[in-house]
């Protein structure tokens, strides 16, 4: 049979099935014959060939390629398990992919997100990496295939939260050789962190605390001002963890807590509001100071314990005083 | 007192220069950034983002903040379901003549090829060959830079960057060795964060060349000529082409 020069694609049908969209492009090649007859199905389920020739002569028969094809995503982050979820995380990289990959050679793929202001790459081929707008929003990634339009619809999620882990580590100038004589009071602990929610990935967020810095009166009457300001940036791994907070505080001379009478119990707490680079290059925060800061704990003996507030609060144990 | 004076007066000079300067280059970055979230894919007003973008021209002008203006106006004609191919060939040649960022770079390169594939998807025969030749080249222009940094095979393990909350003195040598530390892991993971970049662009940048040959009988001899005259690197060129073949396994299968 010959093939004709004239190849029109035309759209059948795009449909949604869960997170699956499948499509159906058609190849019409025109072909002069004037005999009815058909054509069996190919094997494969994805691709169909049927040639329709009309009954009386005179009239145009036609072959019909069907290059039926699928869309799936993966998200490029293998955490959280759930691979084919279209719920991601700000920045978060989805690669979408057409199947089957041999699509005919006269039929081109090519993709584009609409309305999230997101990124595809490539933009033309059977597959491409979608990543998400680094500010919350409804993505629309579209694929077309010769006349046959495709899309998959993806929720883009900021983060909302900290959750703190015990302590499991001593900061590298701690523990110190312990009283008495108790001289110095202080401690420094580590506490791993896993931002929330942990259902997307953050890996691609930049985030910083942005902390004020506070002003700390001792019982001594010392004044420490604008204590712990700064804004160092932190970065997470595919689960939103793998990161932890170091906590701690230089020795200091165990006579702060001695109000001129007596030592005696004293407590401060750092502000440490978090934030996250959105897709304007501004830093915003998704945890006041409030919600989350790092408070220490002073006995009267001169021991010291840290305290995390995120989601949920998280103490290390009391120590020192010390020697040195 | 009166040269100290001098020194002083320069140096505070020089430092406003310099915070100058940062504040310009945070300005076009912030300009370029208002205009990309402007983008809406398929419905974007390419016209009115790319006049948008060449206003900056007069103001931001050295070929740093060129490259970068050019850069994003390939972005927004590239990420519109190809409605202007030529315009994103256009736009990402400008940017590559202009010193631009290495990631950028094979991103254009990237850009430069889809248009081109669009552009001439439906050609046939000889047409096709002689366009194939021009998708090619943009894709081992952009090979080239990535096989030059010798990155690695595989998609690196991410590493992560802690938090500091120390409530002591700034100068403390304890607080100066953590923000060192710091430091560190912020270039470990920029490192890490470019490498997997790179090989997403390597990636998309093989199955192009894979696909220009997965419908034909061609035996990839003129991959190979092209990319020996642009690769310039056999070990490169051996690999490209074992990678070419398996992705065009894959992708008829």
């Amino acid at each position: 049979m010959t093939k004709s020069k004239t190849v029109v694609s035309i759209i059948v049908m795009a449909f949604n099935c869960l997170m699956v969209e499948l499509g159906m492009a058609q190849e019409i090649h025109y072909s002069p014959k004037d005999s009815l007859q058909k054509e069996p199905s190919s094997r494969s389920p994805v691709k169909k060939r049927v040639s329709l020739f009309p009954r009386e002569s005179g009239m145009v028969a036609a072959e019909v390629n069907i290059f039926i094809f699928k869309v799936k995503s993966e998200t490029v982050a293998t955490t959280p398990s759930d691979r084919s979820r279209t719920q991601i995380g700000i920045g978060e990289e989805v690669t979408c992919s057409i199947i089957p990959a041999s699509i005919p050679a006269s039929l081109t793929a090519n993709w584009s997100e609409n309305t999230g202001n997101g990124k595809v790459s490539p933009a033309m081929g059977t597959s491409t990496t979608f990543t998400a707008s680094q500010s919350p929003s409804t993505s629309r990634v579209r694929v077309r295939v010769g006349g046959v339009e495709c899309t998959l619809n993806f929720t883009v999620i900021a983060p909302n939260g900290i959750l703190y882990s015990p302590d499991n580590a001593d900061s590298p100038d701690y523990p110190r050789i312990p009283g008495p004589p108790n001289l110095f009071i202080g401690n420094g602990r580590y506490f791993p962190v896993t931002i929330q929610p942990t259902t997307v990935s953050f890996c691609n967020v930049e985030f910083r605390e942005n902390k004020p810095g506070n002003n700390i009166t001792w019982p001594d009457g010392t004044n420490d001002n604008g204590v712990s300001a700064g804004q160092p940036p932190f970065r997470v791994l595919q689960n939103n963890g793998g990161v932890s907070d170091h906590i701690s505080g230089p020795l200091r001379p165990y006579n702060r807590l001695y109000n001129g009478s007596n030592y005696v119990t004293f407590t401060f707490a750092i502000n440490v509001p978090l934030e996250y680079k959105n897709n304007l290059g501004a830093w915003t925060e998704f945890m006041s100071g409030i919600r989350n800061n790092h408070a220490r704990f002073y006995t009267a003996t001169g021991a010291c314990a840290l305290r995390a507030v995120g989601n949920n609060i998280q103490n290390s144990a009391y120590r020192g005083p010390w020697q040195n | 007192m009166r040269k100290n004076f001098k020194l002083n007066t320069l140096t505070i000079l020089l430092l406003t220069c310099h915070s100058l300067i940062n504040a310009q280059e945070r300005s076009l970055e912030r300009s370029l950034l208002e205009i990309d979230v402007q983008r809406a894919g398929e419905n974007t007003d390419t016209e009115k983002l790319t006049s948008e973008c060449l206003k900056l021209i007069q103001e931001f002008n050295s070929p740093e903040e060129m490259g970068k203006i050019y850069t994003e106006i390939a972005v927004i004609y590239s990420q519109n379901g190809m409605k202007d191919p030529d315009k994103t060939v256009e736009y990402c040649e400008k940017a590559l003549k202009y010193p631009i960022d290495l990631e950028t770079a094979c991103q254009m390169y990237v850009f430069w090829g889809d248009a081109l594939q669009f552009k001439y998807w439906n050609l046939r025969g000889e047409e096709f060959t002689f366009a194939r030749q021009q998708i090619l080249q943009s894709c081992l222009k952009g090979l080239k830079i990535i096989w030059d940094n010798k990155i690695p095979k595989e998609r690196q393990r991410l590493t992560a960057v802690n938090i500091i909350d120390f409530d002591g003195p700034l100068n403390d040598p304890f607080y100066k060795e953590l923000l060192e530390k710091h430091k560190q892991e912020i270039e470990v993971r920029k490192k890490i964060d470019l490498q997997n970049k790179l090989i997403q662009h390597r990636d998309a940048l093989i199955e192009k060349c894979a696909f220009l040959y997965s419908n034909t009988s061609n035996d990839l001899i003129e991959l190979r000529q092209l990319s020996e005259r642009i690769l310039q690197n056999s070990n490169a060129v051996d690999e490209l082409i074992d990678s070419v073949k398996v992705k065009i396994k894959q992708i008829k299968e």
